[in-house]
């Protein structure tokens, strides 16, 4: 009876062992491709020849800048709309649907934002295809993760110490502030990278708000166009013309592309482990 | 005091209001845009028009009906590879691998990792391994299909079903395994019968925000649909998706036509469908809470 | 004899759970009271009632009223920071801050805006009795310390901002005998200076501690007096049961 059962488990565990066997068949499949073409070079230079020779700085340069101008705009906002969430909003019904909005808000697809950053931020606010109205499209896709994550660090904080700070006569925002921010910090730190790695391979919301596939030069101001690492890959892979000639650049800069990614989530998965028990 | 207190609540309310009135504010542009394309064509020639043909010779066609076709037919496919495969992941997770925590950590982990791949990546993937392997074996002209999307996003879909549906099996209580074990009932019989039904409501929130993020992708489907704007009859043709159709023409079209306003139609719909789904999901999602605490 | 505390027909709820039945009490100055009672009779909230954390609670209604010094601190224009800031708590299990033990004092004291904080954090670590052992690590977190000195780090973060009352809520719960006794003797020390009120449901606790002792049973007061009034003499039967181990 119980070899019985246990045999049943392991048959269970096929899923499981085809799915983890995919996903590291793909990483691999992605190095062995991609690998033979990355070297220093590539990472630092210009592309050359209709990209199909030369590295991809500009294209990395362009998503680190807009992704990390995305949280300029969003953290503040999104840390104080936690911290109300959290700490302020009492039990009612209001709450309960800027919650919901909130939740739902994080599982709209990142297309309707790129159509949501065409219609108001190009067009609306005229600030035309570019970075900024790029990284404004960014910001409002990375708010509901930003808050979710404020939230959880704040709440995994023992209220106990609240109480103590309170029973001190200690301000209410003195309290969360001093004692309560500082130590969420590792979980919010968390959410803040896991959000980086998510945002930083997103496609969809810039397509329409400001990404090129060639520019001949970097550009530092807010309002010019820009590349990005993943739309990269996708015109590599999808457009380009001599298509066979460039896939292993395309291989390479998703190597590249996946690298920080999962650099990124890596780094939010230790922060997380390090919360720590009070006791 | 009583008033710096007031001041500040009113700040942190002000910022929480406003971050919740996004979503609403993105569904007001889209409306704006996206109902002018009824200035030009009738509601029946979007939403029961089966053809989608913006630059016809003599006439254009603004079907809703192919791309929502599209989009059903690759994420219910992908659900039906998903859901078995996650349901059966976090059995095997929840109530085997636990016991071994540094292998459990490590395959949980390497589960969040996957969620972190960029879309490209896999789709890149799609493109160039597994459509080749899918034309090999079904001897078909091109391995772009719905076949080769739906496994993509089944792939894609399996990290949040599977750690929904983990979560909330292994917050079934000890005790009510133990009552069926003391009947002399094995296991794997117990897991099935008493396990997954108390686990309902958190494997049916796996499965709808699984949904919900498979109706949503976009770069993906785009790299392995073949993009073809007729309505699929098989697993094997070529098709597109709301979200492809809007991603491949809104850079193509001239602002302000009916084309124009007829994707952000698409992304309307694509809209009420993720807000209805999700909505029900976390519904789902908050049950599941709540039973167990 | 000085009151420093009266509860005058003081009910309280929590959502529709009547946790405190019109109590009516009067707590003398510089002295110890304890507040004895079997668990869930609502002892901890007359405690929480003092310096109203019982606020923080969602859902809390209060009726009737509770002096300190003749002002009732439930009225509208109560400063609850100048309130607690004259009516410490140290709590069942210690929660000093996750810093250093220095940082745990002077952080209440600069919220006050007090000067000296050096000396201030000094004195209140020497009167709880706890700087001859902390005196090399000041500036070490202060979660290495063991539970007792924990407790008595509380205390001192408490009565560093100069409060007059200190509510103690089962104080001793998480410690060892040894660490009991070293906090049951700096209570000794404390009650000429402070008013303090102590929560315990450890009837030898509160027949060493207290000098009055207040008997609670769902909700209601049953007896108050003096302390050897009441172990000697009970004059209800729920607290002569209670003494007797009844209630367990």
């Amino acid at each position: 009876m119980k070899l019985k059962s246990s045999f049943y488990f392991y048959l269970s565990a096929i899923p499981l062992f085809i799915f983890l066997f995919t996903i590291i068949f793909i990483t691999f499949y992605l190095i062995i491709n991609g690998y033979p073409v990355l070297s220093f070079r590539f990472l630092f230079s210009n592309p050359e020849e209709q990209m199909t020779k030369g590295g991809i700085f500009p294209v990395i340069f362009g998503s680190f800048y807009l992704t990390i101008l995305a949280f300029i705009f969003s953290i503040i906002p999104s840390i104080l709309s936690g911290i109300y969430f959290a700490y302020y909003a009492k039990n009612n019904i209001l709450t309960f649907i800027l919650r919901t909005l909130i939740k739902t808000l994080s599982g709209l697809p990142s297309i309707v934002f790129g159509l949501f950053g065409l219609a108001f931020f190009v067009r609306t606010l005229n600030i035309g295809l570019s970075f900024l109205a790029s990284s404004l499209t960014l910001s409002i896709l990375s708010i509901p993760y930003l808050i979710t994550a404020t939230e959880e660090g704040l709440l995994s904080v023992p209220h106990t110490f609240y109480e103590a700070a309170i029973a001190l006569g200690v301000p209410k925002w003195t309290a969360i502030r001093k004692i309560i921010l500082p130590e969420a910090k590792p979980l919010l730190l968390s959410g803040i990278f896991l959000a980086f790695a998510r945002l930083i391979g997103e496609v969809a919301p810039i397509l329409f708000t400001g990404v090129a596939f060639y520019l001949k030069t970097i550009s530092l101001s807010p309002f010019d166009r820009f590349m990005a690492l993943p739309y990269h890959i996708y015109i590599l892979a999808t457009q380009h013309e001599k298509i066979l000639k460039v896939r292993t650049i395309a291989f390479a800069s998703s190597l590249v592309l996946l690298f920080f990614a999962l650099l990124f989530g890596v780094i939010a998965y230790i922060l997380r482990m390090k919360i720590k028990k009070y006791y | 005091m009583k008033e710096t207190h007031r001041f500040i609540s009113g700040i942190l309310f002000f910022f929480a209001f406003l971050t919740s009135l996004l979503i609403i504010f993105i569904l007001f542009f889209l409306l704006s845009y996206g109902l002018k394309i009824f200035q030009f064509i009738s509601f029946k020639d979007f939403f029961l028009n089966p053809v989608w043909n913006p630059t016809g010779y003599f006439k254009n066609d603004y079907g809703l009906l192919p791309n929502l076709w599209g989009s059903f037919l690759v994420t219910s496919l992908a659900l039906i590879i998903a859901v078995p495969f996650g349901i059966f992941s976090a059995i095997f997770l929840s109530e085997e691998l636990r016991k071994i925590t540094w292998l459990y950590n490590l395959t949980k982990g390497i589960i969040e990792l996957f969620a972190a791949f960029p879309s490209v990546i896999i789709g890149l993937f799609g493109l160039v391994y597994l459509a080749p392997l899918i034309q090999k074996i079904f001897s078909l002209s091109s391995g772009l299909c719905v076949l080769n999307g739906g496994i993509i996003l089944a792939l894609m879909s399996l990290p949040t079903i599977i750690s929904l549906c983990e979560a909330s099996i292994s917050q079934v209580p000890l005790t009510y395994k133990e009552a069926s074990y003391a009947l002399g009932v094995s296991r794997f019989q117990t897991t099935l019968k008493i396990v997954l039904p108390t686990a309902k409501s958190g494997i049916i929130a796996g499965i709808l925000l699984g949904f919900g993020r498979a109706i949503g992708e976009t770069m993906a489907m785009l790299m392995v649909l073949g993009n073809s704007p007729i309505i699929a009859k098989s697993l094997f043709q070529p098709t597109r998706t709301l979200t492809t159709t809007i991603a491949i023409e809104m850079g193509e079209t001239a602002k302000n036509t009916p084309h124009f306003f007829a994707l952000f139609m698409l992304g309307v719909v694509l809209f009420i469908i993720s807000f209805i789904v999700n909505l029900i999901g976390n519904y789902f999602a908050q049950k599941r809470i709540k039973i167990i605490i | 004899m000085k009151i420093k505390i009266k509860f005058e027909n003081f009910s309280l709820w929590f959502g529709n759970n009547q946790i405190l039945k019109n109590i009516n009490l009067e707590i003398p100055e510089k002295n110890v009271t304890a507040i004895m009672g079997p668990s869930g009779c609502g002892k901890t909230t007359l405690l929480r009632a003092i310096n109203r954390m019982n606020d923080l609670i969602p859902d809390t209604k209060v009726c009737g009223k509770v002096f300190i010094d003749n002002e009732n601190i439930y009225d509208a224009n109560v400063n609850l920071l100048t309130l607690r800031k004259k009516v410490g708590m140290v709590f069942q299990k210690p929660n000093p801050f996750p810093k250093s033990i220095y940082e745990n004092i002077a952080f209440g004291l600069k919220v006050h805006k007090f000067k000296n904080i050096k000396e201030r954090v000094t004195k209140a670590l020497i009167d709880a009795n706890l700087y001859d052992e902390v005196k090399d690590n000041l500036y070490r977190s202060a979660l290495n310390l063991s539970g007792g000195q924990q407790q008595r780090l509380c205390i001192a973060r408490a009565i560093a901002i100069e409060p007059e009352i200190i509510l103690l809520d089962e104080p001793a719960s998480a410690l060892d005998p040894i660490a009991t006794a070293k906090l049951e003797e700096l209570i000794h020390k404390l009650k000429k200076e402070y008013t303090i009120v102590i929560v315990t449901h450890n009837m030898q606790q509160a027949a060493r501690v207290s000098d009055y002792c207040a008997f609670m049973y769902l909700g209601e007061l049953v007896e108050f007096g003096k302390t050897e009034d009441i172990f000697v003499r009970p004059k209800d039967k729920r607290t002569e049961d209670f003494l007797l181990g009844k209630y367990g």
